[in-house]
């Protein structure tokens, strides 16, 4: 990429701290922390810059506009979709017959319960996965890091090209973002001290001569087994959500379910019923209560369980085996090799 | 001057072509620059397919989602192939969630409609973007936007998805003049073909931010739309796949039995009886094995078997248990109490527990052991012993302190005690009652082989009552799919297209039944005043009402109240399965006419010792031929109904006399007016109850009795004078006056039906004499229905009817106010749901389409300017 000469603002400021303004907070990739806070913060950003100024860039067709962004938006058919889905099942009970409201209702609840809980349990059942995956293996597969992302000037006076871009350092298993693992050396820790602690975690060896190079074709199957296990899992979860959505004992909570958090004594009370009915319905579902095939909510539940043992058992298992050559003894002394 | 084409061409075609020199190649000039070190040729291609390739591109997909999951399993696979382990997820979700629904409904439509639904939001998912965005921006722009290539390693990716790496190679020079061309852009722009790439990019870029600001609208609700429109079709589809069944199933009723694979009742009680073999039969244990025996039949059944199953394993023994002792206790307690002892005095008196326990176990030995009456009466007089001695400690007790509470029991007391323990008769004796509540039984051998026999016995009836319970519920059932739902569903909407009902009226009709009432006097009245209009709408009916002849064969199935049908082939297989059973029963060892008689006489029939001799009324083997009899009885009555109610109003209408003998010479205006108005008022609206009833209405008791005119008639309508009219003395019931009801009856039921009637029935013959045979009915059974208050009002006076309740209510069938406003709540839920997101989905359709005119807007660029224009600028 060529990289513009300055993407400094060249205007002076004269005021105080006016400047701060336009300073960016990365000026290079910049590994992040997984932690809530900053899951929570890359999540609102990526929300926000979605539904304005990515689908801004996208509607004005700008050249800039990119893969990253694309998919970012796809968050947004997502939330409409859930909102439209209750809203199919709910927006015209009102208008129907006084003695059909309530069946429609008990319907409805259900469904909109279901979209909520379809979402919460996707999201939620991910770090089942991978959460093992890294205490096991110390391969954190969701580390975020800040891209910095150059782009072309919309006209002449546009001096602001660079944007922030929140991935993750194994989105890509063909283009992983291996150089950011390696330790900054004013760290004082040694280049490899990541790719080292991951190549003991797997029982490689310590003092490796060159453990990113021996553990990166672990890290790699490791990625795409958690990956694939995380697919799949999430949507048997989600299923399972649904599942539990449509169980009867949901019906007592509906009849006192509030959103208005203001009124404390009405919203604590929803809530210790939602409480009782999530027991209650999970109990349901389990000894399948309304059901034809009395074991189909423990197939709900079990399913996705044991689709997620079976998910982290199956990173564990790997056909890659350490090599024990040296590096030396792969290079044919007797040939000349150019190393430019 | 202008340039000559023509001569430009002419010359130009003579010249000769210029021989091709061989470029010069300096291999040092490449070297040093390094031209020659260029990407290999590009493999990919765009993926041109229509809908004839569908199926096999659907196949290879499918192959390439498995195979990119078996990479994802082994860790073998690529960016790709993880976003396509992702897609797959989505589906095995959504088919987990269908699969879960499906177990949670019951009827074969709303299982399928989980599945339908799951399809129809992956259809839609892949629809809109196709049809909104894909198809729209084509015509317009002349590209897809949607295009797909496969690329050098091929993988099937989409084009436009990274507006930043596009890979142009894919298409042709040709391809892009194409669209440049449908694009308008100038042929003579430099670089042209750059320029419509560059206007692809950003149309494609906006028609993919357009796609995900829609989708989301438009997935759930172009899904509800197409299961909305799907279900009416589905429903019709599995009727017939169903009614298809039906008709083969009835044919072999026995294999339908045999595939119910049912041995629920067999299992459990063979379980009972491993675990208690050898042990005493208690009471629980009968109650048990009675419940396992008649599993999933009424309760009444269970009974029956349990008070036969005490008698067949009853002997002279009886058991000490702990149940005999808590037996003793209380009836001692009861006793007692029953005498006015206090309860605390009786406390003190009586043996505990451990005391009996003491006496009956460690000193008798008589627990839990076979006793016969010689041993009861030795454990008896134990008992009462103890109770005595009690009694004197008691005394004694209480004597050396009196600031105790407790009371002195005189001699007086003792001796009533006594006496209603030891002088009462044996049958009454509180103690010896007690002692005789665990008759003594062992499951033995011949035990467990009779309640084998009897297990097996019901077990069969099991299978064969539930294989006909299916196949009624298949046919007749309310399900939405059954035979009998689609039937009254079709005749419903033949009734009522035929009214000319509007959306308005339903609409409004769905409020408030009597606005349906309302809505089908009037139409009833406009029907029947116009010849020409009658006629069509009542032979349209009637043919629809006898496709019923043909959906259930009269062989297979049918009702006895109107047809003249003989034994069908359910009656058949039903008397038989009960035949079975009595056989079974009969030939069970030991068998005396005294065996198992509660429980025959409940199923088989009471009053005869042979199976053809026991009478059937009220037995379950009736009540299982009454399932199909009553529904198919039902549904005609409810359909003969409106074809009287409408005959009733056309022969009203025509205004000739002949037709309404009921209302008489001698029969007063005023009451003329009202059995007019009782009988077009109760055909349309009347319940069970209002038939019972006679009819309650108030009318003015001091009418007009002189006025002995006919009802006149203008343009169909009958022109009251009387009726509806407010009587200056108030109105009142007149109970001891049978002739509102009597004539009522008669003109809505015994005056013949009219000849345009029965013209409608056409070749309908066999329905016509039916008709008939249902007016006779209703006018004998609720006719001459005696009530309690009204004792009097019988259209016969010679005649009682001994119709049951439930026949009434069969004949007189459903009021046809309360199926129109049915017809409304239903019709109108839907079209309000269908009118609001059909107007959603439409508007969102016409906004995407719109917004794609706008988009794509570049402005061409102006060519670099000469030295020339510069000069003249």
């Amino acid at each position: 990429m060529i990289l513009p000469v300055n993407n400094q603002n060249p205007t002076p400021f004269f005021s105080a701290n006016k400047q701060k303004k336009n300073e960016k907070e990365y000026t290079h990739d910049t590994l992040l922390p997984n932690n809530l806070s900053t899951r929570m913060r890359i999540g609102m950003d990526k929300f926000t810059n979605a539904i304005t100024l990515y689908s801004a860039k996208g509607f004005k067709g700008s050249r800039n506009a990119n893969f990253y962004e694309f998919l970012t938006m796809g968050q947004i058919p997502y939330l409409i979709g859930s909102g439209t889905l209750i809203a199919v099942f709910n927006a015209a009970n009102k208008h129907y017959n006084l003695f059909d409201q309530p069946s429609a209702k008990a319907l409805g609840n259900k469904m909109a319960l279901g979209v909520v809980l379809y979402g919460l349990l996707k999201s939620a059942s991910k770090p089942l996965v991978t959460a093992p995956v890294h205490w096991i293996t110390g391969i954190d597969t969701e580390r975020p890091y800040a891209k910095v992302n150059y782009e072309l000037p919309d006209d002449i006076y546009d001096t602001d090209i660079t944007n922030i871009e929140y991935h993750k350092v194994f989105e890509s298993v063909d283009f992983s973002r291996w150089d950011l693992l390696l330790m900054d050396p004013k760290s004082g820790k040694p280049r490899n001290a990541r790719y080292d602690i991951i190549a003991k975690k797997l029982g490689m060896g310590t003092n490796l001569k060159d453990s990113d190079q021996e553990v990166k074709p672990r890290i790699k199957e490791i990625v795409e087994k958690t990956s694939a296990a995380k697919s799949i899992t999430s949507y048997l979860w989600a299923a399972a959500g649904v599942a539990l959505a449509f169980q009867k004992p949901w019906e007592s909570y509906f009849n006192v379910a509030t959103l208005k958090f203001w009124d404390t004594k009405k919203f604590a009370h929803s809530m210790k019923i939602f409480g009782k009915s999530l027991v209650e319905s999970a109990k349901a579902m389990y000894k399948g209560e309304g059901c034809k095939y009395k074991h189909a909510g423990k197939f709900m539940i079990y399913t996705p369980l044991a689709a997620t043992v079976l998910g982290v058992l199956n990173v564990m298992r790997s056909e890659h085996k350490p090599s024990k050559l040296d590096s030396a003894d792969i290079i044919e002394k007797e040939r000349k090799y150019v190393v430019n | 001057m202008q340039t000559n084409l023509i001569q430009n061409f002419v010359q130009n075609l003579k010249t000769p072509p210029s021989e091709r020199k061989t470029p010069e190649f300096n291999i040092h000039h490449e070297l040093q620059t390094k031209t020659f070190i260029k990407p290999n040729k590009s493999s990919g291609y765009l993926v041109k397919s229509n809908i004839f390739d569908a199926p096999a591109i659907m196949a290879k997909d499918f192959v390439y989602d498995l195979k990119s999951v078996k990479n994802g399993f082994n860790g073998d696979a690529d960016d790709h192939q993880l976003g396509k382990i992702n897609d797959v997820g989505l589906k095995i979700g959504g088919l987990a969630i269908a699969a879960y629904l499906y177990t949670k409904k019951q009827s074969p439509m709303t299982k399928s409609m989980e599945f339908i639904g799951l399809g129809s939001f992956l259809a839609s998912m892949s629809l809109w973007p196709k049809l909104a965005i894909q198809l729209p921006a084509y015509l317009i722009h002349g590209f897809n936007v949607q295009q797909q290539y496969v690329d050098s390693f091929g993988r099937k990716k989409s084009f436009f998805q990274d507006p930043q790496f596009l890979a142009w190679d894919a298409y042709s020079d040709k391809e892009l003049e194409k669209i440049g061309d449908w694009m308008g852009i100038p042929k003579d722009l430099p670089n042209r073909n750059e320029f419509t790439k560059r206007k692809m990019q950003k149309i494609a870029v906006q028609n993919n931010t357009l796609w995900m600001w829609t989708a989301g609208f438009a997935t759930p609700i172009m899904s509800a739309l197409i299961c909305n429109q799907l279900e009416k079709p589905v429903t019709k589809l599995l009727g017939r796949i169903n009614n298809k069944k039906n008709n083969q199933d009835i044919k072999d009723l026995d294999a339908l039995a045999k595939e119910m694979h049912d041995n629920k009742i067999k299992n459990k009680v063979s379980s009972i009886l491993s675990i208690n073999q050898n042990k005493v039969i208690t009471e629980d244990l009968i109650e048990e094995l009675a419940k396992a025996i008649s599993n999933g039949f009424d309760p009444q059944v269970k009974e029956s078997v349990n008070q036969d199953l005490k008698k067949l394993l009853q002997t002279d023994l009886y058991v000490i248990n702990e149940n005999t002792l808590n037996a003793i206790t209380a009836n001692t307690e009861k006793t007692l109490l029953d005498a006015g002892f206090e309860k605390e005095t009786i406390g003190q008196i009586i043996p505990s527990y451990n005391e009996m326990l003491k006496n009956f176990d460690n000193e008798l030995g008589f627990f839990k052991i076979a006793c016969d009456n010689e041993k009861l009466e030795k454990a008896f007089t134990a008992y009462t012993k103890k109770l005595y001695e009690k009694i004197d400690k008691y005394n004694e007790v209480a004597i050396k302190n009196p600031e105790s509470n407790l009371k002195i029991l005189s001699k007086n007391q003792i001796d009533d005690i006594k006496q209603m323990l030891i002088g009462s008769e044996i049958t009454e004796n509180p103690v010896m009652l007690g002692l005789k509540k665990e008759p003594y039984a062992v499951l033995n051998h011949n035990n467990q082989k009779l309640i084998n026999l009897i297990a097996d016995a019901f077990n069969s009836l099991k299978l064969n009552t539930a294989a006909a319970e299916k196949f009624v519920q298949n046919q007749l059932g309310c399900l939405p799919e059954t035979t009998m739902a689609n039937y009254w569903n079709d005749t419903i909407d033949t009734f009522v297209h035929g009214l000319g009902l509007k959306t308005k009226d339903i609409d409004l009709i769905k409020n408030d039944r009597l606005l349906a009432t309302s809505f089908l006097r009037s139409s009833f009245d406009d029907i029947a005043s116009d010849k020409k209009n009658y006629n069509k709408f009542m032979t349209k009916l009637i043919d629809q009402i006898a496709i019923q002849e043909k959906l259930m064969k009269p062989g297979d199935t049918r009702e006895i109240m109107y047809s003249n049908a003989g034994n069908t082939k359910l009656d058949n297989f039903i008397e038989k399965s009960f035949k079975d059973f009595n056989g079974k029963i009969t030939k069970l060892p030991g068998y005396k006419p005294s065996f198992m008689e509660n429980t025959l006489n409940y199923i088989i029939g009471i009053g005869g010792q042979t199976f053809e001799t026991r009478n059937p009324q009220g037995s379950l083997k009736q009540t299982y031929k009454d399932l199909a009899y009553n529904r198919i009885a039902e549904v005609k009555s409810s359909f003969f109904r409106i074809i009287n109610t409408l005959d009733l109003y056309r022969r009203l209408a025509i205004g000739d006399p002949k037709y309404y003998p009921a209302l008489h010479n001698k029969l007063p205006r005023a009451l003329k007016e009202e059995v007019v108005e009782i009988s077009k008022m109760t055909g349309i609206a009347g319940h069970t109850a209002d038939y019972l009833t006679k009819f309650y209405k108030q009318i003015d008791p001091n009418f007009d009795i002189e006025d002995l005119s006919d009802i006149p008639i203008r343009n169909g309508r009958l022109i009251y004078k009387y009726a509806g009219r407010p009587a200056p003395t108030g109105k009142v019931d007149t109970p001891q006056d049978p002739r509102l009801f009597i004539e009522s009856m008669k003109l809505s039921f015994e005056n013949k039906v009219h000849p345009e009637t029965e013209a409608a029935f056409g070749r309908n013959k066999k329905l016509l004499e039916e008709f008939k045979k249902y007016r006779n009915i209703v006018l004998n059974d609720v006719g001459n229905r005696e009530y309690f208050e009204n004792i009097h009002r019988m259209v016969t006076e010679d005649k009682t009817s001994t119709a049951s309740d439930n026949k009434i209510f069969i004949e007189v069938g459903a009021a046809t106010d309360e199926v129109l406003y049915n017809f409304c709540k239903r019709t109108s839920n839907t079209n309000k749901w269908l009118k609001m997101f059909s107007t959603a989905g439409a508007a969102l359709l016409g906004v995407t389409i719109f917004a794609q005119f706008f988009f794509g807007r570049m402005q061409i660029p102006k060519p670099a300017a000469t030295q020339k224009d510069k000069k003249y600028a």
